[in-house]
């Protein structure tokens, strides 16, 4: 029955516009534009007989006399001296540490021939073998030509002698010097800034863009560590998330991906409460979302803490404020914490710590601590006290320090107000930046010592507590960098060379760079200090594996004691909360791809559609319907948001749906430069929202209230793939809730088959007995979170162009693999939160069709009233990933008049390049639209400058695949390189295959092991396995195309 | 007074004899009836004569070089067909041969025809001529060419003669194959005694170079003209073979004798050919025109324009529509023609065999020293990429072999661009001799395999077990390594058809084995795993022919 839910995937295709209509039966988004192209170099645009023999004439012959050039003399350079790891044509993988961002994934890199070409998750790591989009983007960054290749001083080139005589000499007359950083937690790091400090007098000050001082300050309070703890999502039955997206962007997601997957294993998963102003990712996810206001969250908490509290007996907390909506909502939220003492979660994205800390009790009274959330381990992922910036500002502006050290922080940038900051280095004699870009901090400073990109580095981390790894480079430095510690070491005089070289036989890279001194330093370090290492050979067998897990970390457990007396948060909960509940609440977040912003001109996450909006290369407000129908704002609509003086004016406006009413969201993280425009030029992507936020109760906080919204004269098209392909009502979804899956577990996949006509023979792979490969794919719609890790992946390897925003706008992205996003209305009552609507144990769903939905809709503009409005607050969300789907009976392969595309005995659908003359048939044949058509030769065009056209950023692309030219089509192959480059190394090994030995770029990079391939053929197969579980159903079942993709049902456990 | 038609006419097949020509000419080369010796080396190599036979020394079965001078052609095409029944038949030099070289019988070969027995046997011949010597390793000349050599500068013949142009008399090239031995020493001894003994050659040739006279030689004696014909037939033999024997070496820029040279140069003849058609044609239509104006304005007839006249005096349009049918007809000729070269030729490197920046020879390492190939292209076994060894596997052996004897105690030319490439100077003290200044060696790409196609070299090497030599050729006898193979798609698949998978050494295919063995047993002798008795599982039939095997 809930199978009958309507999915649409936009408000167009929901209220079937006019301009949706007509889209639909468009092959293209636009008229193709021939006239345009004519017209362009003064041809007459109705070109008539002559013309046509003239240019007829003109390409026979250039053709002719192209052919008859001569073959191109191509060189081929040996190693002179060939390394003997290094074999051309053999791909060599190392682990190493994710330097991208302070969470300190483990990380395997791919290198071929020297150079690293993929980044994956280390399956030994704490993160597991996925990892994010925006670490698989990172390794772009490495061959990025904006890179800074040479240490500037006053903002010009020069060499590393003369800034480092300068520095020297500047430091030593310096009486205090700060460094400003990201949160370090490599242990050799903190020992060299420990050792910078003993000969100059230093602060070391932790600033982070997204600062988690609100839980760091609530522990510390609490339970006397300022840390955060390791949460343990897969042991808890209940999840209760206020506004932390962490599936997607909250401390360390792609571990809590992981964990979360493994707690949600149909049958007996754990639920999910998530309660947030805009959709995120978690809350897509979620089996029970509440749209709620997020400057009402302390109340909130605190109704549920008071609801635990009355049934253990602690003492309650005095709220004077009424919380006169979803009373019912929490009772059942209360009963289910209640039910499960000991095994649930209670998490919050605020930064207050506060409310922090009423979270803490919250999981105190319920007993969570020890056994879901860990303490002792814990993560040292973020560590900025946002108090300590606030001091350093103060104290530079009193002059304080005579020289600042920005290392891998930002904050002229993400800074709430960087007026403010800039008058206070201008009190700063010595400015120093070691950042890889020009940044906006560095372009404050004096000296800008670029560091390495962290493939270039040695160093280690340890992202949480006991819990070691290693960073080694994969290749040597690019640029005239050098890494940030070997800076530090050299102003404090032990930047000299180890005296017996461990690189001397390696002589050229150690001789140009100084990588010896870190190595050396690192190796050192640990064997002196790190308990366990001791020999080299101890160092090396860490090196190998890449990670170190201490053994019976000595620390003292954390006392859990804990006392914290919530008497007195009564006026502190009521000077959190806004008087005003129609005040428009304004929420800053991150986006699953960009997060703080530090990657913005990281062409492959801008390219990445946001996992919710499905927007690309921008961002904009989000706002509710109804606050939209209020203020009369449509999709497209520009906007001037104020708040405070602080003014985005000109922003375009996304309506979306789950936002809730009242609120409206931005991301954080663009306004910065990057390579987005036609030209190749760079220009500012987005606009900035850090100066929204605000410094509340020691830390700065990302929700504000009171901001005014109104709408401005213009327009502007947001690159969205939201519209470009439509569901038509047809059955490519299947759900079911935990209780009928329970009973029944094919339950919401058991409808009557079609009945099947075949009109071709049987591929031979199919046969019984059949002794080849058949190829397939499973992927789990109930663990997919729709991340999007899969995509960025997909592009890496198999050389995906991007296309730039104007492109995606035509619809043209070239994506191999896409993440469709579904809404449907969830069962609100619309006139009554109160009503037991959500969560009674019992409850049946409630259909709710599409013409319900918009009735409701009628109704609210009818009456002008917000309650009905309510169906677009709380939509339920699908994710499905849609690559190619490899039909047995595909439709594309008849339709090609040049046989390019043409089935394997394997069970693939091949593309062949070199045979497409781009007739497009098969695109338009193909019943799931994931065939992409190649515009334009992005790989030598200035108009798509992104990274494929330039030299260096050429070094990114995978040998193993070809880069295909304009005018064929592409799809996913199934990564049919891997699948050969497996098969043959089983036939060197002169062995059977094993399972699980060839993995799909998107299911290497997938935190949640959504996506399983193998042999069908293989009865004990994982895949085979999945084939024949009863959740298992292929999209489009009445087309017969026997796809070699199936789908599992997704459970919904409300 | 020529008809204007006519003239057209006559243009008309002037253009298309010339295309017909042309054409057909361009056939011919491709022909593969006639004999000759490229087609003669297929067969040997595809006979597998070479199992046996080598030109220049023994084998199994005796040293060929030379054999058409030793028996007549009759004979050897007796012999070669069927040599059992040549000796049966009492045939002494049969018999005798068979006995000297241990009674080992040679296969016989009755399908093959009598113009391709020709054909071994001319490319025998021609493997035979001097320059066999000169790529044999020697390279030097004999004393007679050196001493012919020597009379030609002496008696300064060179102020006449050249041997690939026309000077003041005529290029000497391949002179001996012109005329006859006694012809030419008379012509040389005394010509204008030849000319005045009424000899119509000498006298055509003496008219044919503006009746200059050449000098008399009688104080040469018989053998010194022999020596000088000796060093003309030595220098007539193309140079290809004696450069590469490296002593020039040096830049490898210059790609002489590709394929695309002589093609260039053969579209540019042509063109340049149907242009001078074109423009005679042009040139008479225009005479012709100017003509009938002429007499239409002195002329008297009811006619009031010029056009009306040419109209009523030549209809044409049936005369037109021949004309275009012709055209169109050799246009369509043309063509095809056209389209079977470019599928078939363009864009085909074979034979591919660039200078190289050091004129390593496989012939010496691969041949002569048996050093196996996957010494120096170790990652063949388990790369895609066979790769180039890098220098350090040559300082294997060259940190020794300088052949400091052959060059006045210096180290030989090319062994020293080695150590120039990697900064080493053999003469310092052990541990000094590395230098801090390497430089790359840029080797020409010889295998140019276009991008869109994916090969790997293990699943060859290693996992098919093939002979390098299978798809590379010869390669223990190139001195200057070159492309054998057409690394076209249809050689590929040819062979994917038609090899076996060594389905029972390898547990990979343990599954397909025993399914093979089962259909066997099912189907007896229609199972198509079936050959010889044997198992037999072609690459094609376990997907090889699959797009993307190698595509994508």
């Amino acid at each position: 029955m809930s199978n009958k839910t309507q999915y649409w995937k936009g408000e167009d295709e929901l209220l079937n516009t006019a301009e949706f209509q007509a889209d639909l039966k468009k092959e293209f988004s636009e008229d193709l534009p021939l006239d345009e192209v004519l017209s362009e170099n003064n041809f007459e645009l109705s070109s008539n007989r002559r013309d046509f023999l003239k240019f007829f004439g003109f390409s026979i012959t250039a053709v002719a006399l192209a052919a008859c050039n001569k073959a191109p003399i191509r060189k081929a350079i040996p190693y002179l001296v060939k390394p003997e790891d290094v074999t051309p044509g053999v791909a060599n993988y190392y682990n190493s540490t994710l330097g991208a961002t302070s969470e300190g994934y483990g990380i395997q890199v791919k290198v071929r021939e020297g150079r690293p070409i993929k980044v994956d998750g280390n399956p030994n790591s704490f993160s597991g073998k996925g990892l994010s989009a925006l670490g698989q983007a990172s390794i772009l960054s490495l061959y990025d030509t904006a890179r800074l290749q040479n240490p500037l001083k006053g903002g010009k080139e020069t060499d590393w002698k003369t800034v480092d005589a300068d520095i020297e000499k500047a430091l030593a007359s310096s009486k205090r010097v700060a460094i400003i950083s990201n949160t370090i937690h490599s242990p050799s790091a903190l020992s060299v800034i420990k050792k910078f400090a003993e000969k100059y007098s230093t602060d070391h000050i932790t600033y982070d863009a997204i600062s988690y001082s609100g839980i760091l300050k609530a522990n510390e309070e609490g339970f006397g560590k300022a840390v955060i703890p390791s949460y343990d999502f897969s042991k808890s039955k209940v999840i209760v998330s206020f506004a932390a997206d962490f599936l997607g962007t909250w401390i360390s997601p792609v571990e809590y991906t992981g964990l979360y997957t493994q707690g949600r294993q149909p049958g007996k998963m754990s639920r999910h409460y998530q309660f947030e102003s805009n959709l995120s990712l978690s809350g897509s996810n979620a089996d029970v979302r509440f749209p709620m206001k997020q400057s009402n969250e302390a109340l909130y908490i605190a109704t549920l803490y008071n609801k635990i509290a009355e049934k253990k007996g602690a003492a309650k907390i005095p709220v004077t404020r009424n919380l006169n909506l979803a009373g019912n909502v929490l009772d059942n939220v209360a009963k289910d914490l209640l039910d499960n003492l000991g095994a649930s979660i209670v998490v919050s994205g605020s930064n207050d710590p506060y409310i922090q800390q009423m979270v803490n009790g919250l999981n105190f009274l319920l007993g969570n601590y020890g056994n879901t959330i860990d303490l002792n381990k814990c993560s040292n992922q973020y560590k900025g006290l946002d108090v300590n910036f606030d001091k350093f500002i103060s104290d530079a502006s009193n002059g304080t320090y005579d020289a600042v050290i920005f290392w891998d922080a930002n904050p002229m940038y993400s800074f709430y107000n960087a007026e403010k900051l800039k008058g206070a280095l201008s009190k700063i004699k010595t400015k120093i930046s070691l950042a890889s870009f020009l940044d906006e901090t560095a372009e404050e400073v004096e000296y800008v010592c670029p560091d390495n990109h962290y493939l270039e580095s040695w160093g280690d981390s340890e992202p949480k507590k006991g819990k070691l790894q290693i960073t080694q480079p994969t290749i040597s430095p690019v640029f005239n960098t050098r890494q940030a510690e070997v800076s530090l070491l050299t102003w404090i005089g032990l930047g000299q060379k180890p005296e017996k070289d461990p690189f001397a036989s390696k002589e050229i890279m150690a001789q140009k760079f100084d990588t010896s001194i870190y190595y050396t330093y690192v190796k050192n370090y640990w064997i002196e200090n790190i308990a366990g290492v001791t020999t080299e050979a101890d160092f090396n067998k860490v090196l190998h594996d890449g990670y170190y897990n201490m053994p019976n970390s000595n620390d003292e457990a954390i006392a859990l004691s804990y006392n914290v007396e919530f008497s007195a948060y009564g006026p502190i909960i009521t000077k959190l909360v806004p008087e005003d509940n129609n005040a428009i609440d304004l929420v800053l977040y991150q986006k699953v791809g960009i997060r703080d912003g530090k990657f913005c001109g990281n062409p492959w996450v801008q390219e990445l559609p946001d996992p919710i909006s499905k927007v690309t290369w921008d961002n904009y407000v989000a706002i509710p319907k109804a606050l939209a129908e209020k203020k009369k704002i449509q999709q497209g609509d520009l906007v001037k948001i104020t708040h405070n003086g602080i003014v985005i004016d000109k922003f375009p406006v996304n309506i979306q749906p789950g936002q809730a009413n009242n609120t409206i969201a931005i991301a954080l993280g663009y306004g910065r430069k990057g390579k987005a425009a036609e030209k190749g030029a760079y220009e500012i992507i987005g606009k900035n929202a850090y100066p929204f936020a605000q410094f509340v109760n020691g830390a700065r906080q990302w929700v504000t209230s009171g901001v005014q919204i109104e709408k401005v004269s213009g327009n502007y098209v947001l690159a969205q793939t939201q519209t470009h392909n439509t569901i038509e009502g047809r059955d490519l979804l299947r759900e079911a809730t935990q209780a009928d899956f329970v009973k029944n577990p094919a339950a919401g996949n058991d409808m009557p088959r079609p009945h099947l006509y075949e009109l071709w023979s049987r591929h031979e792979y199919k046969r019984d007995d059949n002794p080849g490969h058949y190829w397939a794919m499973a992927i789990d719609l109930n663990a997919c979170t729709g991340c999007g890790a899969c995509v960025v992946a997909c592009s890496i390897e198999n050389n995906v162009p991007i296309v730039g925003r104007d492109e995606v706008r035509r619809r043209r992205e070239m994506h191999w693999i896409r993440i469709d996003r579904y809404f449907a209305f969830e069962n609100v009552n619309h006139t009554d939160y109160s009503k037991d609507l959500f969560l009674s144990r019992d409850y049946e769903p409630e259909y709710v069709t599409k013409e319900k939905g918009i009735e409701a809709l009628d109704r609210a503009e009818a009456k002008k009233s917000n309650a009905d409005y309510a169906y677009y607050e709380s939509v339920k969300v699908m994710h499905q990933p849609i690559m190619c789907q490899h039909c047995d009976n595909a439709p594309c392969e008849t339709v090609c008049p040049v046989l390019a595309t043409t089935h394997s005995s394997e069970g693939l659908n091949q593309m062949t390049y070199n045979r497409c003359i781009g007739t497009k048939y098969c695109a338009n044949n193909c019943p799931f639209k994931v065939r992409r058509f190649n515009w334009f030769r992005y790989n030598d065009n200035d108009k798509f400058d992104f990274f494929f056209n330039n030299d260096l950023g050429k070094m990114v692309i995978n040998p193993d695949v070809t880069v295909r030219t304009r005018g064929v089509m592409e799809k996913c192959s199934m990564c049919v390189q891997r699948i050969q480059d497996g098969k043959l190394k089983a036939k060197r090994e002169r062995r059977e295959m094993i399972d699980g030995e060839i993995e799909t770029a998107c299911q290497r990079s997938c935190p949640a092991n959504a996506i399983v391939f193998g042999d069908l053929n293989d009865e004990k197969s994982e895949v085979s396995k999945l084939y024949r579980n009863e959740r298992s159903y292929h999209l489009l079942e009445e087309l017969n195309l026997q796809q070699g993709v199936k789908y599992l049902t997704k459970i919904r456990n409300i | 007074m020529i008809k204007l038609s006519d003239i057209i006419k006559n243009s008309v097949k002037v253009f298309s004899l010339a295309t017909f020509l042309i054409t057909i000419g361009s056939f011919s080369a491709h022909a593969q009836d006639a004999p000759s010796a490229a087609k003669g080396k297929e067969l040997f190599e595809q006979q597998a004569c070479m199992a046996c036979h080598a030109i220049d020394r023994v084998v199994i079965g005796p040293a060929l070089k030379d054999i058409t001078k030793q028996k007549s052609e009759e004979w050897l095409i007796k012999w070669i067909r069927n040599n059992v029944q040549l000796r049966e038949s009492g045939d002494k030099d049969a018999i005798a041969i068979y006995k000297e070289y241990n009674q080992a019988a040679m296969n016989t070969y009755e399908h093959l025809t009598d113009n391709e027995i020709k054909s071994i046997l001319m490319w025998i011949e021609e493997e035979s001529a001097p320059k066999a010597t000169a790529s044999t390793g020697t390279g030097e000349p004999d004393a007679q060419v050196l001493k012919g050599k020597e009379l030609f500068e002496q008696q300064a013949c060179m102020a006449c003669h050249a041997i690939d142009r026309v000077v003041i008399g005529p290029a000497l090239k391949d002179v001996t194959k012109r005329r006859s031995k006694d012809w030419l020493h008379s012509w040389i001894h005394n010509n204008v005694k030849l000319r005045e003994s009424g000899d119509a050659d000498a006298i055509a040739l003496y008219k044919e170079y503006n009746s200059a006279a050449m000098n008399v030689y009688e104080n040469l004696t018989t053998e010194d003209i022999d020596a000088i014909l000796a060093y003309i037939e030595y220098e007539s033999v193309p140079k290809v073979a004696k450069e590469s024997t490296g002593v020039k070496g040096g830049d490898a820029q210059s790609e002489k004798g590709t394929f695309y040279n002589t093609t260039t140069l053969y579209v540019i003849i042509v063109i340049a050919a149907i242009l001078l058609i074109i423009a005679v044609v042009l040139y008479r239509i225009r005479r012709k025109l100017s003509n009938v104006l002429k007499e239409f304005e002195a002329g008297d007839h009811k006619e009031k324009t010029v056009t009306e006249y040419l109209k009523n005096k030549y209809n044409t349009s049936r005369r037109t529509i021949n004309t275009i049918l012709i055209i169109v007809s050799v246009g369509l000729v043309l063509g095809i023609y056209g389209f079977y070269f470019g599928v078939t030729e363009v864009g085909v490197q074979r034979g591919y065999a660039p200078t190289q920046p050091i004129a390593y020879s496989h012939a010496l390492h691969a041949g002569e020293l048996n050093i196996d190939c996957r010494y120096c292209h170790s990652t063949a076994d388990y790369s895609k990429a066979a790769s180039i060894p890098s220098l350090n596997t040559c300082m294997n052996c060259h940190v020794g072999v300088q052949l400091r004897d052959k060059y006045d105690g210096e180290v030989s030319p090319e062994i020293q661009k080695i150590y120039t490439a990697l900064d080493y100077n053999p003469d310092a003290k052990p541990g000094e001799r590395f230098g801090n200044n390497p430089k790359n060696i840029k080797w020409v790409r010889v295998h140019n395999l276009p991008d869109l196609s994916y090969f790997n070299h293990s699943q060859h090497a290693n996992v098919a077990g093939l002979e390098c030599q299978k798809c590379h050729g010869p390669v223990q006898e190139m001195e200057v390594i070159q492309q054998y193979a057409t690394l076209q798609m249809g050689w590929c698949i040819d062979c994917h058809r038609n090899t076996g998978v060594d389905v029972e050494n390898n547990d990979y295919y343990e599954k397909l084995h025993a399914f093979a063995k089962k259909d066997i047993e099912k189907n007896g002798d229609k199972s198509k795993y079936l050959k010889d008795g044997k198992v037999n599982i072609t690459i094609a039939n376990i997907g090889g022919l699959d797009c993307s095997k190698c595509h994508y």
